[in-house]
């Protein structure tokens, strides 16, 4: 039997405002426990809801970015439930009229491009928090409620269940993370659930039109949990499925440890959410005037900037996907362009550099690129040396390794100092060769009967000898003309 | 339409209110009067009128951006039940 | 010195009294609860004597340092600075506790006050107690109160009506001039009718829901009771304004209800004031149910205002039967969404010892709620649920729409509307309620006006008999949106040509 994998996500994506959705208090991450939750926010008897704008304006600028239809005018509607963290008893949200409808996210895996339709997007308020055993001021037996998210406004963003793998999935959830943060709605972070996504997954037999039972997976906070998780919950389903039972719909975790996933327990009673408009508030309402005020304010998206890298600037699709990465990423890159021009800085090494030592670089001391220890003016001067022959590349790596430990301000003193210059005397690396020929027969003897690998050595042996300031295509040069005279 | 019992029991659980098979079988036909009474409205003839859900419609006010300082979190957690280290404490939450 | 404060005072004269010294606003606030302390008849729930002593003479001071530099304020209008005000116990208040009449909120300290409670001590009003009312407001005789029923002065075996029964109650016994209320499908205007008073429901939106314990958001809204019409005028004016806080309230600026209150119609000479006035009669509102002596009261008010310059014709608001199935259906729906938040987690009643969550919610709503609201709530919770929401909810929000385009049709003809607020008088607290739907029923003509969100008022219009003891008969005025002051001043006018306002019950319980 051939299966297929069918999988929709629904990310939550907390937006960056500095106040709640509907209420005043700030949003700021960790602070004591219920001391950011306004009286609005822990739901005191009297109090009522009022909209943030600011949350308002990030909604309508991810419909443009995914170029969704934004509603002028969109209901939010309350979704009753009971639960602890749910100080009202209802969540206010968006149920038959939201803000953004369909759009699209494109994705780039290893099979290829594709895009990604999206459903709608809708806002709504952020929880609370539970806190359990292992809190000390909490007593056996009990959990802690914790109020200073309640009321973070999200946007939640509901995608066709069009994706077919694993891979896919992940490969979505990075676009969108990527997209968000880069429009400025979302600061990304992970750790602190800025960006959390809910997987459903169902199976069914290659060439079935019906969809099967969904699963739907919760709280993935992390692109590798995701992909997992979505492979071990469709195995599971097949496994089930092949052994003769039927997936119930339900609610499950997923356990990275045990690399399984589980029924959620609190989930038995089948939810009647009761969704009906909210009667403390109005319709919002959105006009053209304000949607093109923001469209005139979007930053150049990453999909037509990665457009323009390839076209403008000749970047494999590769490339350009990693060098935009980030909005600061590639805000560098145009930096060290701008700094390099006329010097032959040309796009393919910048990406080089910047997808290499920048990057490794940068990983290892655990920072961003806004903290970068080689500036773009500094890297595009180095870059300079390498395209007119001062340095080979290999002296240029010990070159940016030294201006990131900050001992020089620039790639020329480096060579100066270091006396790093390329050898151009032709008598000299002559005579090096020379040398070296005279030195090793066996590799001579080796390279005449055919093997190249004998070449390289013998080069590296040049190379060594005039301590790596030699230039190696012309010591290539040099070796093959002596001994094939 | 016609509540029965179980009807009345899962609807007395989706509001969380705990009731006992007395109460319930009392409840019961006064509940079942009001329904029924009020499913008359179905009878009324809205082809083509649209919901109203506030008695005026204007657009919704949007505030800007900006956050307040709070009372004292004491302040606000005053009347709770159980509190300790500025939680809320209830009985386990069970995932 | 407090003997120079009349029995049964309304504002106006009380307003007076402290302008030209004969007594203080300390005096006044003392006199008042000893009044609320012989209640009687369950009216009042809460007092704080030092929090409104401090109110008084904060007000006080004011009011001295006011005196020495203020000409008289043009027309009828007064200062509300220095006279008491009661609150009906849905609006939360810092130094009263605020139960909304049930146990489930039994010594709830709010940290904030309500806006219309802020609002109305920033105008120098003293706070003098927290009255009884139907449980979250449900109700349309204060017998739904978790604290018990209170009783009509009138007559101690009926009903003072409601949901603001205690707020009615305690202004007709003169145990206060006025007190607030909230009306969500009559819940000011029939108490006022049944206890002989002037009461009224301003347009949805004009007064903020800050702070108002919410029974049914789209339907609620706060308003005063009081003695006359020049009273309401100035409490309302003081009451209403737009408050950022609450979403629904309504951007304009704000009114003076009172200015030129008693001053004819445009269009009218001084001897007819109402000259011109169009007041329609919904041929609904007389239909059978309405009971005799009811349209006898109305009959006699109605040509008391044609004496005055009005014309009176027929009118029709077709959906009127159906608004009441309508409410019954939106008005638990937004309750029991509403009352979700009561749950013994954050505060108010926590059920003891609770073996797991689900026991703490099922467990602490079950003992808090009395019987009418968990019944609201399980019709509401019904009538959203899945494969209903429809045929019930929907349904009842197209119905109305409709009633709101009858009233906009009606006043294409006419100016205001009047008709009864009740198809009877106060019925006993006693009376048997094995079938819920006869209080329901009782709402019939008062219901459609918070469908529509208009505004509505009640003027005390002559008395029906029961047994040896007299029960009040209320007028019902209905405005187009906004239209507050038209509503006051024909009301003003009618109590200039009448003494029914004037009227009061035997003295409650009283030394002296």
């Amino acid at each position: 039997m051939n299966w297929e994998i069918v999988i929709g996500l629904e990310c939550h994506v907390q937006l960056a405002t500095r106040s709640k959705i509907f209420s005043p208090a700030s949003t700021e991450f960790g602070a004591a426990p219920n001391t950011q939750a306004h009286m609005v926010d822990m739901a005191l008897p009297g109090v009522l809801p009022v909209m943030n704008r600011e949350a308002a304006a990030c909604a309508i600028r991810f419909g443009l970015a995914v170029g969704g239809a934004i509603a002028q005018r969109s209901i939010f509607a309350r979704k009753n439930y009971f639960y602890p963290d749910l100080p009202k008893g209802y969540q206010i949200s968006q149920y038959e009229i939201p803000v953004v409808s369909g759009g699209q996210v494109r994705i780039i895996t290893d099979q290829g491009q594709r895009s990604i339709e999206l459903t709608r997007a809708h806002l709504e308020e952020d929880a609370g928090k539970s806190l359990h055993e292992g809190v000390d001021e909490i007593p056996s037996g009990c959990s802690g409620i914790d109020l200073n998210r309640a009321g973070t406004p999200l946007l939640e963003i509901v995608s066709e269940p069009v994706m077919r793998s694993a891979k896919e999935a992940a490969a979505y959830a990075r676009a969108l993370h990527t997209l968000v943060t880069w429009i400025g709605i979302c600061d990304g972070n992970l750790q602190e659930g800025s960006f959390r996504v809910d997987a459903n997954v169902s199976v069914r037999p290659v060439g079935q039109q019906a969809f099967g039972t969904r699963c739907e997976i919760k709280n993935l906070n992390s692109f590798r949990f995701l992909e997992r998780a979505i492979e071990v919950e469709a195995q599971r389903q097949i496994e089930l499925i092949e052994d003769g039972g039927a997936v119930t719909q339900e609610t499950r975790l997923y356990d990275p440890d045990a690399e399984q996933t589980r029924a959620m327990r609190s989930k038995e009673d089948a939810h009647d959410y009761r969704y009906f408009p909210d009667p403390d508030l109005p319709p919002l309402i959105i006009s053209p005037d304000w949607i093109e005020q923001i469209r005139s304010e979007l930053p150049e998206l990453p999909e037509a900037l990665r457009t323009r890298l390839s076209q403008e600037f000749g970047l494999s699709d590769y490339d350009a996907l990693m060098v935009s990465a980030t909005r600061p990423t590639v805000d560098y890159f145009f930096q060290v362009i701008r700094a390099g021009e006329g010097q032959g800085v040309d796009a393919k090494l910048a990406a080089n550099w910047i997808m290499g030592d920048v990057a490794s670089n940068l990983n290892r001391e655990g920072l961003d690129i806004d903290q970068t220890k080689v500036s773009a003016a500094q890297l595009a001067g180095l870059i300079a040396r390498v395209a007119d022959g001062t340095i080979s590349n290999k002296i240029a790596r010990d070159v940016f390794a030294s201006l990131w430990s900050g001992e020089y301000p620039t790639a020329d003193a480096v060579i100066e100092a270091k006396g790093l210059k390329q050898i151009q005397d032709s008598g000299l690396i002559t005579g090096f060769v020379d040398e070296v020929i005279a030195a090793n027969p066996k590799m001579v003897e080796e390279f005449k009967a055919g093997k190249d690998k004998a070449l390289n050595a013998l080069v590296g042996q040049v190379m060594k000898k005039s301590q790596g300031k030699a230039n190696p295509q012309q010591v290539t040069e040099l070796i093959r003309s002596r001994l094939h005279s | 339409m016609n509540l029965n019992a179980q009807d009345l029991e899962k609807l007395a659980r989706l509001a969380r209110l705990a009731i006992s098979t007395q109460e319930r079988d009392e409840t019961l036909p006064a509940l079942q009067s009001v329904l029924n009474w009020v499913g008359e409205l179905s009878q009324a003839p809205t082809e083509g009128v649209t919901p109203m859900a506030h008695p005026h419609d204007p657009g919704l006010r949007l505030r800007a951006d900006q956050a307040e300082s709070l009372p004292p979190r004491e302040d606000l957690m005053r009347n709770a039940p159980q509190s300790a280290g500025g939680l809320f404490i209830v009985p386990r939450v069970v995932e | 010195m407090t003997a120079s404060i009349p029995d049964f005072s309304d504002l106006a004269g009380l307003a007076k009294g402290l302008a030209n010294g004969a007594f203080s606003a300390p005096e006044l606030t003392q006199w008042t609860l000893r009044r609320l302390a012989d209640d009687g008849l369950n009216a009042v729930l809460a007092v704080n004597p030092e929090a409104s002593l401090r109110q008084a003479e904060a007000a006080q001071a004011q009011l001295t340092s006011a005196l020495a530099g203020r000409a008289g304020s043009p027309g009828l209008g007064f200062s509300l600075c220095g006279l008491p005000i009661a609150h009906k116990d849905i609006f939360v208040t810092r130094d009263w506790p605020t139960t909304a009449a049930s146990k489930i909120l039994a010594g709830y300290m709010s940290p904030f006050d309500a806006t219309v409670v802020e609002k109305l001590r920033f105008a120098g009003m003293v706070c003098v107690a927290k009255l009884n009312c139907d449980e979250f407001a449900m109700g349309s005789g204060n017998t739904h109160s978790a604290y018990g029923p209170t009783k009509n002065p009138w007559d101690h075996r009926a009903i003072p009506g409601g949901s603001s029964g205690g707020s009615a109650a305690a202004v007709a016994a003169g145990l206060v001039p006025a007190a607030t209320g909230t009306d969500t499908g009559g819940s000011i205007r029939q108490p006022a009718a049944m206890c002989g008073l002037t009461g009224i429901k301003p347009t949805y939106g004009r007064a903020s829901r800050w702070g108002m314990i919410a029974y049914a958001s789209s339907l609620d809204q706060a308003g005063p009771i009081a003695r006359t019409a020049l009273d309401c005028a100035v409490l309302l004016s003081a009451m209403c304004g737009f408050d950022q806080k609450d979403s629904t309230s309504l951007e304009l600026d704000a009114e003076d209800f009172a200015a030129g209150i008693d001053q004819p119609l445009p269009q009218a000479k001084a001897a007819t004031p109402l000259g011109g006035l169009r007041i329609g009669l919904p041929k609904e509102f007389f239909a059978d149910g309405l009971s005799a002596e009811v349209r006898a009261a109305i009959d006699a008010a109605l040509a008391e205002l044609t004496r005055l310059g009005a014309h009176i014709r027929e009118v029709s608001l077709p959906r009127t039967g159906l608004s009441i199935p309508a409410y019954y259906v939106i008005a638990p729906a937004e309750a029991s969404s509403n009352l979700s938040r009561f749950d013994g987690v954050r505060y108010g009643h926590r059920a003891a010892d609770p073996k797991d969550l689900m026991d703490l919610y099922c467990r602490s709503r079950a003992e808090g709620f009395g019987h009418e609201v968990k019944r609201r709530i399980l019709i509401g919770t019904f009538v959203l649920s899945h494969g209903y929401y429809d045929a019930y909810y929907i349904q009842a929000q197209r119905v109305r729409r409709l009633v709101a385009q009858d009233f906009d049709a009606a006043f294409a003809d006419c100016d205001l509307i009047a008709g009864p607020v009740a198809p009877t008088v106060a019925w006993d607290i006693d009376a048997p309620t094995t079938n819920p739907l006869q209080e329901y029923l009782a709402d019939i003509y008062t219901l459609g006006v918070n469908l529509a969100g208009l505004p509505a008022m009640s003027v005390p219009v002559g008395f029906g008999q029961a047994g040896a003891a007299q029960r009040p008969i209320g007028m019902q005025l209905i405005g187009p949106r906004l239209k507050e002051s038209l509503l006051l001043k024909t009301a003003y006018h009618l109590q200039a040509a009448t003494d029914w306002h004037t009227r009061t019950p035997p003295p409650v319980g009283r030394s002296a």
